[in-house]
C-alpha cells in the first residue's frame, strides 16, 4: 500500500493515522491536505498521504505484470465513505473510515465490477463484526445497496472492520495450503467447512497454482463448501 | 429509542424512491423497543428485498445498534 486518504478531527490526527496505516515515518511520505478541519465541514479534515516515489508512478511501456483494475474515481470512493460514515453514525459507532488500495492478496480482475475497499477502525467494534463476521456481512450488504442507489455504474464496496477480513483471508490461505499438502500426500479428498462465497473464492485462488490438487465447490446455498481433491492428472 | 428510529429512517429513506412517504414510529413491548416502518405499497420490495434479504440486513443493523446501547429492538414492517 502506497497511498491512503484519511478523515479525522484534525489534519495532525489524520496524518498520524495515515502514517500508522502505511507503516512509514513522516519524512518518507508526501502529505496533501484535501480538506482542512473547517467547522463548515463538520470540523473534519481529509488528507492524502502518499509514500515518496510512488506518486503517480507511470507504468513502464510494455508492462506485462499482473493486470489489476484501477481504483474507482475519487467521487465514487467519497460516496462510499460517506455512506459508511453516516450508517455507522446512525448505529452509534464513532470510527475512522478510509478508502484504501486493495488490501487483499487477490487482485480485482479487469472484468469484475469496480471495487471500493473501505477500512473502518475504532474502539469496541467487535459487535459490528459479529459471530463469524455475520454482522459485518449484513452491514456490507446494506452499504452496497445505499451506495449503488447513488451511482450509475454498479460498484462493489468491500468493508473491513479492524482488519477482520484481512486476518480471515490470511488464515484461510494457510488452512488451504496445509490441507492441500495433506491431500497430495494421502490422495484422499478433504471437504472444508461451509463458507460464504468470498471465502470459498480465497481457497480456490490460494490453490490455483498448486498442480497437486484441484478445488471444487458443492452443496446448497448456505451450506456450500470447498473440497480439496488430489489432481489425478499430475 | 429516537436514535434507533433515526437509523431505520436513514436506511429506509435511502432505499426507496420517495423518502417523503416513509414513516417510522416506535413503541415498547416490555424491555423491547419495536420500530414500526411503513412505506408505500409499490416500494415494499425496496425495503424487503428478494427472500427478505434487505429486511434481514436492516434487522441485523438495528439489533447491533440496539445492543450497543444495551437495548433490545425489533423491526416491524407494516403492510
Amino acid at each position: 500500500m502506497h497511498s491512503v486518504e484519511i478523515q479525522a478531527r484534525s489534519v495532525e490526527e489524520a496524518v498520524r493515522l495515515a502514517l500508522e496505516q502505511l507503516g512509514r515515518p513522516e519524512d518518507e511520505v508526501d502529505v496533501e491536505v484535501l480538506v482542512d478541519a473547517d467547522p463548515a465541514n463538520d470540523g473534519e479534515a481529509l488528507v492524502r498521504v502518499t509514500a515518496k516515489g510512488h506518486a503517480a508512478q507511470p507504468v513502464a511501456a510494455g508492462y506485462t505484470g499482473p493486470v489489476q483494475a484501477d481504483r474507482p474515481d475519487e467521487e465514487t470512493e467519497q460516496i462510499a465513505k460517506n455512506v459508511v460514515t453516516e450508517l455507522l453514525d446512525a448505529m452509534g459507532f464513532d470510527c475512522q473510515v478510509m478508502a484504501v488500495d486493495n488490501p487483499s492478496a487477490i487482485d480485482v480482475a479487469p472484468d469484475e465490477p469496480p471495487t471500493v475497499f473501505i477500512d473502518v477502525n475504532g474502539r469496541d467494534l467487535g459487535m459490528l463484526i459479529g459471530r463469524r463476521g455475520e454482522n459485518l456481512a449484513q452491514f456490507q450488504y446494506m452499504v452496497n445497496l445505499l451506495v449503488n442507489k447513488q451511482l450509475e455504474i454498479w460498484t462493489r464496496v468491500i468493508v473491513d472492520v479492524e482488519g477482520y477480513r484481512a486476518r480471515r483471508e490470511e488464515s484461510l490461505i494457510s488452512l488451504a495450503r496445509r490441507v492441500a499438502q495433506q491431500v497430495a500426500r494421502n490422495h484422499k479428498p478433504v471437504p472444508l467447512e461451509p463458507m460464504p462465497a468470498n471465502e470459498r473464492r480465497v481457497v480456490h485462488m490460494a490453490l490455483r497454482n498448486d498442480d497437486s490438487v484441484v478445488t471444487e465447490s458443492s452443496g446448497e446455498a448456505g451450506n456450500r463448501r470447498v473440497t480439496i481433491q488430489p489432481n489425478r492428472n499430475s | 429509542m429516537e436514535e434507533l428510529e433515526r437509523l431505520v429512517e436513514y436506511m429506509a429513506c435511502n432505499l426507496v424512491d420517495d423518502p417523503e412517504a416513509v414513516k417510522v414510529e416506535s413503541s415498547n413491548r416490555g424491555q423491547m423497543v419495536i420500530i414500526h416502518l411503513s412505506v408505500p405499497e409499490d416500494e415494499m420490495g425496496k425495503v424487503i428485498g428478494r427472500q427478505g434479504r434487505i429486511a434481514r440486513s436492516m434487522r441485523t443493523l438495528l439489533n447491533t445498534a440496539a445492543s450497543r446501547r444495551g437495548m433490545r429492538a425489533s423491526l416491524d414492517i407494516d403492510d
